[in-house]
């Protein structure tokens, strides 16, 4: 790169599927053009596969990007995981696991088998023979979650133990009251969740790293958290808030726009965010500390699947389909999901050519149309078969009720209302068009 | 257009809820949804029949209940009965464990709005009124949200939409009865040194599919009884959740479903304080599905022996919080927030252990209860200051000791 390269700044929306990418050049104003803009189905293209593919263009384009800002939601994929596989707990003796026992029906935070029991009287050579089978156990063990209070276990010996690890080359999260089982398990949480945070900054870094040597310099990433973009080498946030970013962001862009709630109606969920605030988050793995604004979800989910059941009746899934491979729009699914019900309206859409391209595949189209018929003609109905215009008749009857149930007023009444997400158009036909990464720019041109 | 898909619309309806009923003004259940560990459907039911035989509540009322003796189940679990529509009518519970008095049938909402006199003497002026006029105005607002679907509202409570609706329940609960085996299944088994017996059949004749399930021969209620409906309405959940028609569960559901529960049986006369609802609804509940799931095995080679499994339900109620805990043989649902000093807190190998210490200065009120099984009290248990508990209220002092060891 020469020093003639424009330098630019890049916005990401890293979400739970699709991530969008855009970058603008230096100065920023609020006139400045993309100079790369584009959507990506993370399914089908991993994180560092699409990075790769911007950092290639970019160099094309001979731009280099100082700063990474990122809107993120990609830990998502990770609720339904159990986490700590790699995360070693230091516990006392009698508090083994002891976050499970408020609910047993939660996600595992941490392998059992990796716990570490100190009695008052501990020696380091009990840590060295338990650390010759946690290796055995998982060699690659690499995080330790010291749960232990100064108030049983001297501090300066807390420390031997933190040195010990540190030895070892562990990255240590300390919680210092393990009898707080929610701060227990946001230490643990920390923890669980380290390795698919640096996934994102090393991605980001080593695609976008200039000059050689001593010269080397690379992007510098903030993630948004709470009420701003923060700095990932700050130390001014913990892994598990960024569980919250996008959500962050939204309560952001509502408090904004000074309206009552606001309606998000994008590609991976479909919810109403209210200015009222909770302090306990009900995590999948249990309660933990964190203020956020309250969302109230909409019972359909765009990956929601239409079936037949076993009575040859349509129904709606349960719980949505997985991401992978994710609906018919996006070229290789095979089950009939809520979203692929409105394909039209998506391949008429400027904003999704590049997200869905499969889509102006012409087979693609068929083949959609023919699932729906399948459904139709396969359907056991008392009165008439239920066409793909009556589902969509019926979703999006379904959807307005949800909406003024819970808005308390019709969802119309859009001065009381701010929507966002790319498929507010479908549900509300004034909404103005949303792009993740313009209000990352406007926050950043107004700052 | 009517469909089966409605039912998203009423549980959308109920989402504010977690036990609830839609019903018209003949008491014909339109749907139900119980998310509660306490079931209540036949409950809701059958004080909605007490509630229009002597209130007649009409559009903008809302009349309460908690009375055990009379519809009711315990005295913290308020029954709301609201009208819609003149045949439309939600009816719900929700716990408030200040409440330990009995509620009569009492119109607390007329015409959309509060009566005054009922709100000073049940709300205004307890000790802890704050947290009454919180609860109480809490389910006044889920009528209000519920009453801006008028259009929704009209069309329900028209005939027209209702025998539709009946009909195709009616044509889903065959459909799903069908999927399974018919047969019969009997089981006796000794509690509490008393024997029940069940006898549960599912069968069709002359086209008509019914579920019978019927408990003569049982000599258990004396003084550990409860009302009908409290069995009735976890026997019910059972069943809708082995056939899979909870989604629709209505009126000509119910008309299939024939519980014999004569007097002196698992039910007798309803007890004042409704202290063995849980224990009964629950056992009741265990026998029902092993009878179930024995009717669909191919072959008596595969016949299960039936072993009753310990559960617990936990109410404690401290000035500042209101717990409900629960432990079965399948999770623990147990908050233990800033009350207790943690001794021992420990989870392996799906054996569950806690030792606590409670710590406030002033006192809470702690309510067990559950079923107790003489096979698993080595793996089950719950113990208050050293001593096994099971059935008992307990009023906890600084340094108290609740621990207990549970596998699932």
């Amino acid at each position: 790169m020469t020093n003639a390269s424009t330098q630019a700044l890049l916005a990401i929306y890293l979400g739970e599927t699709y991530a969008e990418i855009e970058v603008r050049s230096l100065p920023l104003n609020k006139k400045s053009k993309a100079l790369f803009k584009k959507n990506y189905f993370l399914p089908q293209s991993s994180l560092k596969t699409t990075l790769n593919q911007v950092q290639k263009k970019l160099t094309e384009l001979n731009v280099q990007i100082t700063d990474s800002y990122v809107v993120c939601r990609y830990l998502e994929r990770l609720k339904t995981f159990r986490l700590g596989g790699s995360v070693v707990q230091v516990v006392h003796r009698g508090f083994e696991n002891s976050y499970v026992v408020e609910n047993t029906s939660r996600v595992s935070l941490a392998a059992s088998a990796l716990v570490i029991s100190v009695a008052d009287d501990f020696s380091t050579e009990f840590f060295t023979t338990e650390m010759i089978r946690i290796k055995k156990i998982n060699p690659d063990a690499n995080k330790v979650v010291i749960e232990l209070d100064s108030e049983l276990i001297p501090t300066v010996d807390i420390q031997k133990i933190k040195d010990f690890f540190i030895e070892l080359g562990f990255k240590i999260f300390a919680c210092d009251k393990p009898q707080d089982l929610l701060q227990v398990r946001k230490t643990l949480l920390n923890a669980g969740s380290e390795g698919t945070k640096e996934e994102i900054i090393s991605e980001l870094k080593e695609n976008f790293k200039y000059g050689d040597g001593e010269n080397e310099t690379c992007t510098k990433v903030h993630f948004w958290i709470k009420d701003q973009f923060q700095f990932n080498d700050s130390n001014s946030f913990e892994n598990f808030d960024l569980y919250f970013s996008s959500q962050d962001f939204l309560s952001y862009l509502l408090k904004q726009s000074k309206k009552n709630n606001l309606i998000h109606f994008d590609l991976e969920n479909w919810m109403i965010l209210n200015s009222e605030q909770k302090n306990i988050w009900d995590s999948p793995w249990g309660l933990i500390h964190r203020n956020y604004n309250v969302i109230t979800p909409i019972a359909l989910h765009p990956l929601t699947e239409i079936l037949i059941d076993e009575t040859s009746r349509l129904q709606f899934s349960k719980t949505p389909a997985s991401s992978e491979p994710g609906p018919m729009i996006a070229g290789r699914g095979v089950k009939s999901l809520l979203i692929d019900l409105f394909w039209s309206d998506i391949h008429s859409d400027p904003q999704f050519k590049t997200l869905f391209p499969q889509l102006e595949n012409c087979l693609l189209q068929t083949k959609i149309e023919s699932q729906f018929k399948v459904l139709e003609k396969g359907q056991r109905s008392e009165s008439k078969e239920l066409t793909k215009a009556d589902l969509i008749e019926f979703v999006n009857e379904l959807i307005d009720f949800e909406l003024e149930l819970k808005l308390g007023h019709p969802a119309s009444e859009i001065e009381k209302t701010i929507w966002t997400g790319h498929l507010s158009g479908l549900i509300n036909k004034k909404s103005v068009p949303f792009s993740w990464t313009d209000s990352i720019y406007q926050y950043l041109s107004g700052k | 257009m009517s469909s089966h898909l409605d039912s998203h619309k009423f549980l959308s309806l109920l989402s504010p809820f977690k036990n609830a009923s839609i019903m018209n003004s003949k008491g014909e259940l339109i749907y139900s949804k119980d998310a509660d560990s306490f079931k209540t459907t036949t409950s809701r039911i059958v004080l909605f029949q007490i509630a229009k035989k002597y209130l007649s509540p009409k559009p903008g009322d809302i009349i309460i209940s908690n009375d055990p003796e009379n519809g009711g189940t315990q005295l913290n679990r308020i029954f709301f009965i609201c009208c819609l529509h003149i045949n439309l009518f939600v009816v719900w519970d929700a716990e408030l464990n200040e409440v330990q008095f009995k509620i009569p049938l009492t119109p607390l909402v007329e015409n959309n709005k509060k009566n005054e006199m009922i709100w000073q003497a049940l709300i205004e002026s307890q000790p802890a009124a704050e947290k009454f006029r919180n609860f109480f105005e809490k389910q006044i607002q889920k009528m209000n949200q519920m009453q801006v679907f008028k259009k929704f509202i009209t069309s329900v409570a028209a005939e027209s939409f209702q025998k539709t609706w009946f009909k195709l329940t009616k044509s889903i609960f065959e459909d799903h009865f069908s999927l399974k085996s018919y047969g019969q299944h009997q089981l006796s088994i000794e509690y509490r040194s008393q024997s029940i017996k069940i006898n549960a059949e599912a069968d069709e004749k002359q086209n008509v599919k019914a579920f019978k399930l019927d408990f003569s021969g049982t000599s258990m209620a004396q003084n550990f009884s409860c009302a009908s409906h409290v069995v009735e309405s976890g026997l019910i959940i059972e069943i809708s959740k082995f056939y899979h028609f909870e989604k629709c569960l209505s009126q000509p559901i119910l008309d299939h479903l024939k519980l014999v529960l004569p007097p002196r049986s698992v039910v007798s006369k309803s007890i004042a304080t409704g202290e063995y609802n849980f224990e009964l609804q629950k056992l009741t509940r265990q026998m029902m599905k092993h009878c179930l799931n024995q009717m669909n095995i191919q072959g008596k080679k595969t016949e299960k022996k039936f072993n009753i499994y310990s559960t617990a339900y936990l109410s404690l109620n401290s000035e500042h919080l209101q717990f409900s805990n629960f432990l079965s043989n399948s999770r623990i649902d147990f908050l233990i927030g800033d009350l207790f000093d943690k001794k021992i807190l420990h989870h392996s190998e799906r054996e569950y252990k806690a030792v606590l210490k409670y710590r406030l200065d002033k006192t809470s009120q702690l309510n067990l209860y559950g079923v107790k099984s003489e096979t698993d009290s080595e793996i089950r248990w719950i113990k208050i200051n050293g001593e096994i508990a099971h059935h008992a209220q307990f009023i906890l002092k600084k340094n108290d000791e609740l621990s207990f060891e549970w596998k699932i």
